[in-house]
Order: C-alpha cells, then structure tokens, then sequence
C-alpha cells in the first residue's frame, strides 16, 4: 500500500511537469490543423500589431488540412530543404560511423603518446559552443574551398567530438578478458574491434548516432554561416522570417520537421537510456 | 527490444506492410532482421518514402500552375504600316435616262450590269397610254387657251366701267365746288351786312351823346330860375334890415325856403329826369347792340358754316375721284396661262417625239447599265428611268478606312490593287483622295484613279497601303506588349536564386510606346535594351512578379 500510495504521490507530482513538457508539442500540433484566420487571430499579439497576451485555443474551431496540402503538394522549396536536412544530418552520421567510431576504440583501448593531452584537447572542444569556434571554422574552409558547400557542414560534424567521448565510455565499459580471449584465439586488432568491440559497444554507438541525429537535424547556425547558396540550405532555416502570413506554413513544416526526430527517438529510446547510464556510471 | 504490448492501428498497419516486405527482401537478411526488429525504424523508412513521394508531386504540381513562357530579345526593326481594304471599282461618271413620267412600261430590254450602245433600246413604253397622254395634254392645252381669252375679255369691260367712274367722279367735284363756293359767299355778304349796322350803330351812339333832349333842357332851366330865385330871397332876405318887421323877416325867410324847396325839387326833378334818361338809354343801347352784335355772330357762324360744308363737299368729291381713280389688281392670269401652254406644248411634242419612235427609249451613250428604276408593267417615275455607267470617262476604286488607318494613307501614296476575281494585280497606282465619309463619321473614303482597261467596273478587289517608318532600335512583338490603364508595360525575365536553385520571375516594366502597328511596337530605349528578355507568351496567365520557367 504504501508503495502503492508513494507511486500515486509521485505521478501527481510528475504529471503537471510532464504535461508543461509536452504542452509546446500540442499547441504546435493543433495549430498546424486551425484555419489561417483563426491562427492568425491567435498569433496576432506575437506577430501582428494587437496588444495583449497570445490566448492560443486548446483545440481548432474548424480544423483543417489544407496547410498539410499545400505545403507537402505545393511547396517543392520545403523538400529541397528537407532533403537537404536528411543530406547533412545522414552524411554527418555516416561519417561519424566511419571516423568516430575507431577513433572511440583508440582512445579506449590503446595506449599512446599524448593520449592524455589529446584527450583532454577533445574535451575543451566538446565544450566550447559554435559561436567561438565559427570563425576559425570560417577561415579554414575559406582556404579549403569547402565554403558554399555541403561539405563545410559535414566535415566539421564528421570530426565532432562528443560522439567520440560517448562511444569511449562504452568501449571503455568492454571488459579486458574478452579483448584477450579474443587475442587468445588469433584475432588481429581489426578483427577485435569489428567481431567485439563494434557488437559490444553497439549501444554506445547507437546512442551516439541518435544524439547526433537529433543535433544535426536541427543544425541552424552552420548552415546560416558558411552556406550562401539558398540551394543548400536545410529544413530549419525554411522559414527565415515568420510573419503572420506564414504562421500557418510555419506550424505545418515545424510538424513535418518533427516527425523524423520523433520516429529516430521512439526507434533509439533504449540506447538512449543506455549512453546516459553510461555517461554516469564509472567502471 | 520485444513487443511487450499489442501495437494498435497504425502501428499494426505497418506491421503488416513490414511482414510484406520482410518476405520481399529475404534476401538481404541483415536489412531484413533490421527491418522486424525496428518497426520504428521501418516506419522512418516509411516517412522518407512518403516524403520522397510527396517531393515528386510538389515538384509536378508546381510544372503545372507554373506558367511555361518563350521569351524574345528586342531587335531593331522598322515598322511598317500596312493598311488593307476592300473595295470596289466604280466608274467617274453616270449617266441617267429619263423619259416621261406615268407612262406604263411595256418592257424592259436589258439587265442591270449589261454594257449598251448607243443605238439599244433599253426599253419600250405602252403605246396605248402615250396616246392617251397626247389627247389629255392637247385638251389641257385648249381649255387653257379658252381661260385665256375669258380673261382678256374681263378686262377690257372692267377698263371700261372705270373710265365711267372716273369723269363721274370729277364732274362730281366740280358740281361740289360751285355750289360750295355760292353759299360761302352769300354767307359773307350777310356777314358783312350785319357788321355795317353794327358799325352804324355804334357811330350813332357816339354822336347822339351831344344831342340834348328837349326836354332835359327845359329841367335845366327850371333849375336855373329855381337859382335864381333862391338867390333873390336870400338877396332879400339879406337886405332886409334890422328894422324890418318880425312879419317880414318871416315872409322873407319864407320865401327864401319856398324858394330852396323849389330849386331842390327842380334839382331832383332834373336828376330823376335824367337818371331815368340815362337808364333808358342805357338800356335801349344795350340792348340794341346786343341784338346787333348776335346778328353779327350768327352772320359769322352761318359763314363759317358754309365753309366748312363746302370743304366737306370737296374732300369727299376728291376722295370719290381717287377711289374712281384708283388702280384695278393685276390678273396675270393670261400670262400664267400662256407658260402653262408652252410647258404643255413642250411636254406634247416629247411625248409625240416618243410615240413617234414607237414608245422605245435608247440609251443615248455607251456604257453599263448600273441601275435600273423601272420594271416592266409599272409606272415610270419623274427621276431616272435607267442609270449608265458611262465608260469613257475612266474607272475609280473606293475603299473605306477607319480613321485610325488613315493615318498611314494620304494622297499620293502608293497603293497596289488586287482582284478577287481572278487575282489580277495592278501596282504602281496612286491615292487620289482620303476624305471623311459621310455617313459614317468613324470611317474614311478612299478614291484611287485607275488607268482605263485596268479592272472592270463593279469588281471587289483589295487595295494595301505600305508606309514604312524608321529603324528603330528596340522593337518587340506586339504579343509581348501588354496595356493597363492607359499604360503599356512588358514582362521580362528576371533571374533569382532560390531555394530550387536559379529560377526565374516575371518582372513588369513600363514602357513608351514611340509607334506599333500590328506585329510590333517600337519602344523608347531606357528602360528597356536589347539585353532584357521580354516574356512574348505563356501558356496561361503570368503575373507580374510570379515564377514562370521556359519552355
């Protein structure tokens, strides 16, 4: 009973916590359906030139999906941009597979010189925001020629650093005797880090690929910085301008922009619970 | 991951679709594993093909609302004017048949568009009717003579009549005047007569004032010895002297008042005398002069009288000559009648001219019969029986124009004519005249002279008027101009990066329109060059500033 009783407590607690949480979510939803005038005349102290606090309907008076329509059968800029989003946020991620991955396992299992230093380097760089690096980021690509292309986003995000410590904390989590009984029966370094260390650390890696999945896709500051071409830009900067005559267009792409994140979530739920346990937990 | 709760909905839809696939792709085990366990992961699948998909239809649905233009450079071009009109060749001069009018066609010998002789007969007229006429105007003609000859008669009996009047007249006054003249002197004679006596008496009375009566002399002396008598009493008395007696003095006294009695008695006697003689005479005056001045005044009136009656008398005698006198209307009934009998005698001997050829009417010249008024069996007409053409006078074309196109035609220009029939051309002809219709304000006439033996009269044919004007460096084709309120603008493309990449928007630009005829307009330079690219046409409607890409 009384743990019963606790139980009940602490939903009560969480609940409105929760609900606040998810609020933003729903507020977003049902105004993607209202009708423009009526979004128009909820927004119109935000956006518009009426005075006054924002009184936003729980639910629309007519719903309808005539936004939906027009932006996914009207609107061909919306998914050049969106396919430029799934570009920038598959390409980082791949690349990250390819480059932060085995850096991950050598930082995790090998010993060398400036291990230390090196690691402490990335560490400084995982803190600093993009704001401080944008310029040095700016002036290397500039002598690169990379500016104006996709690959002044990518590269960049290829060699992040923060998947490389969340993938070193689980590889660093294998245990030593597998790694010798693995050595025990002949396996090369390769062989260890594909036949253990990948299935082993699978998790690390997923969770990694789903954090970084759910910061690229909304990556805004890179792409305003080093891309002039509008051909390239991705889905968060659709809407430059939100006026109150795209208030509407803004709540549908915002939903259809959503979606992937919450599906790549809802599919990396677990792994994500798993990189945060490990973040914590020292071995 | 296990399914620890059943999926609803959705959910279990894709499972479905997934199971579907899993068979699909037993192939490719790993993608097919993945696949089973990660239906979520399928359903990202799921929404980057529905995406795909969506991509695709956004994509054609905008090749649909968004409109496919050809574009054009501007050129340097010279504008030509090309005015066509279809017309007619008319010829320069008509010639109209007449003949006499309510005769009854007999019948008609040509058509309208058939060249005649001189010698053809056009058409016959009814014998039976012309003879007729010729009897009723013979017979007209005589009852006018008749009507003549009355009227001379009239006159000279109405001549007559009025000399009569006149010496009556004047015998009249003559007669008035005489007896006038007897009465007013008569009259002035007793006039005269009467102011003699007055005269006359007056002078009487002027010298009868001396005359004494008698007996006012006697009254007089009467007064006189009464003096005298009273002078010796008082004479007496005064003598008288202290002495005398009372008796005397008394006596005396007596005497002298008897004797002042008897003057003043003598004295009144004298004066009533002549008070009554005076009056009398007054009177008697008076009155005789009175009657004499009434006499004189009726005399006067009387004369005057006759005067004025003997003026009556003349005036109205004058008055009677002048009206005797007086001049009679004019009745040109004679002469009115001798024209009506020479246009009669005119008019018999055409109709005789005619009965003579046997009713049948030529045409006199040659040419083409245009019109023909009459129709067989029915009445001939005071107008035009037939209408020639006559065709040694030469052949004109006329064409109309809209006052818009006459700006490009004036006379001089040089025009080509073709045929419709046939489509024989003939070049190097001018414009006689443009002129204003008039009937129609809007429109203009057109006249070109042609040379004879070029086209026949009554062909169509279509005339064009070339004008050229300047190269103008800017020329563009009339579609790509567009007009609002009065204000010609062009659409040009306009490159700009987008999102899709380089796409291209309409842009309106106004322009001035220097000249333009029906393919294209010369614009002014400025804000237009041969550089711009002028959206010439669409396949639906482009709004100025709206996407459009080219076909």
């Amino acid at each position: 009973m009384e743990h019963k009783r606790k139980h009940w407590i602490g939903l009560l607690l969480l609940l409105p916590l929760c609900f606040l949480a998810c609020y933003p979510v729903w507020f977003l939803c049902s105004g993607s359906l209202m009708g423009s005038v009526q979004l128009k005349d909820a927004l119109a102290p935000v956006l518009g030139s009426r005075e006054g606090y924002v009184s936003f309907p729980v639910m629309p008076l007519y719903p309808t999906l005539r936004h939906y329509v027009a932006l996914l059968l009207d609107s061909p800029e919306f998914f050049q941009m969106f396919w430029n989003s799934v570009r920038f946020a598959g390409g980082i991620l791949l690349g990250q597979l390819c480059v932060s991955v085995p850096a991950a396992w050598g930082f995790a299992r090998f010993e060398f010189l400036g291990k230390r230093a090196l690691f402490l380097l990335y560490l400084v760089l995982m803190m600093m925001p993009f704001q401080v690096t944008m310029l040095s980021g700016y002036l290397v690509l500039d002598t690169l020629k990379l500016l104006d292309t996709r690959w002044a986003i990518i590269l960049p995000g290829v060699f992040s650093t923060f998947p490389v410590f969340l993938m070193y904390r689980f590889f660093e989590g294998i245990p030593e005797a597998l790694i010798e009984s693995a050595k025990l029966d002949g396996a090369g370094s390769w062989q260890i880090f594909l036949r253990v260390g990948l299935p082993l650390g699978s998790s690390g890696i997923l969770s990694a690929m789903v954090l970084g999945f759910l910061e690229y896709w909304n990556l805004i500051e890179q792409p305003l910085t080093y891309l002039k071409d509008k051909t390239l830009w991705p889905l968060s900067l659709y809407l430059p301008q939100i006026g109150l005559e795209q208030a509407p267009e803004a709540f549908v792409s915002s939903v259809a922009a959503l979606i992937p994140a919450f599906l790549v979530f809802l599919a990396g739920r677990d792994y994500l619970e798993q990189g945060i346990v490990a973040a914590a937990i020292k071995e | 991951m296990e399914k620890v709760h059943r999926e609803k909905g959705v959910v279990g839809k894709m499972r479905i679709v997934l199971n579907k696939m899993k068979t699909f792709f037993e192939g490719i085990k790993p993608a097919a594993g993945f696949l089973e366990k990660n239906h979520l992961a399928g359903a990202f699948v799921l929404f980057l093909c529905m995406m795909l998909g969506f991509t695709v239809i956004s994509r054609a649905a905008a090749s649909f609302t968004v409109p496919q233009v050809t574009v054009v450079k501007p050129a340097a071009k010279v504008i030509e004017h090309r005015v066509s009109a279809d017309g007619k060749v008319e010829q320069n001069l008509e010639r109209a048949v007449f003949t006499e009018k309510n005769q009854i066609v007999e019948q008609v010998c040509v058509r309208e568009g058939q060249q005649v002789a001189a010698q053809d007969v056009l058409f016959t007229l009814n014998l039976d009717q012309l003879k007729k006429s010729v009897e009723d105007l013979k017979k007209e003609i005589e009852k006018l003579q008749l009507g003549s000859q009355d009227a001379l008669s009239d006159a000279q009996v109405a001549a007559r009549q009025k000399e009569n009047a006149s010496a009556r007249a004047r015998e009249d006054y003559n007669t008035a005047a005489q007896s006038g003249d007897q009465a007013a002197a008569f009259a002035l004679e007793e006039l005269n007569r009467a102011e003699d006596s007055l005269n006359q008496f007056y002078n009487r009375t002027a010298s009868a004032g001396e005359g004494e009566d008698a007996l006012l002399q006697q009254l007089n002396q009467e007064c006189e010895k009464k003096a005298e008598a009273l002078s010796d009493a008082q004479a007496a008395l005064s003598q008288l002297s202290s002495d005398a007696t009372q008796e005397e003095r008394d006596a005396c006294e007596g005497q002298v008042s008897d004797a002042q009695g008897d003057l003043s008695q003598a004295q009144a006697a004298r004066e009533a005398y002549q008070q009554q003689k005076d009056a009398q005479a007054q009177t008697d005056m008076d009155t005789q002069e009175a009657q004499l001045k009434a006499d004189v005044a009726a005399k006067k009136y009387a004369y005057e009288e006759a005067l004025r009656t003997r003026e009556k008398s003349l005036v109205a005698a004058k008055r009677a000559i002048q009206d005797a006198d007086a001049a009679s209307a004019s009745d040109s009934t004679v002469t009115s009648n001798q024209l009506d009998i020479d246009t009669k005698q005119k008019a018999l001997e055409e109709l005789q001219k005619v009965l003579d050829q046997e009713g049948k009417v030529t045409a006199g010249t040659d040419g083409v019969v245009t019109k023909l008024n009459i129709e067989t069996g029915g009445l001939t007409a005071e107008t035009s029986a037939v209408t020639l053409a006559d065709l040694s006078s030469g052949t004109t074309f006329t064409a109309q124009i809209t006052k818009e196109d006459g700006k490009y035609v004036s006379t001089g220009s040089e025009v080509t004519l073709k045929s419709s029939v046939g489509g024989q051309e003939v070049k190097g002809l001018q414009v006689t005249s443009v002129l204003p219709d008039e009937k129609e304000e809007t429109l203009l006439d057109v006249t070109v002279a042609l040379p004879p033996g070029s086209l026949s009269i009554g062909t169509t044919a279509s005339m064009v008027v070339s004008q050229k004007s300047q190269s103008y460096p800017v020329c563009i084709p009339i579609q790509a101009l567009h007009q609002d309120h009065n204000q010609y603008y062009v659409l040009i493309l306009q490159e700009q990066e987008g999102v899709l990449g380089t796409a291209y928007i309409s842009k309106r630009m106004e322009v001035t329109v220097l000249e333009k005829n029906t393919e294209y307009a010369a614009l002014q330079e400025g804000s237009i060059t041969t550089a711009n690219d002028v959206i010439q046409s669409a396949d639906r409607e482009v709004s100025a500033g709206g996407t459009v890409r080219l076909a």
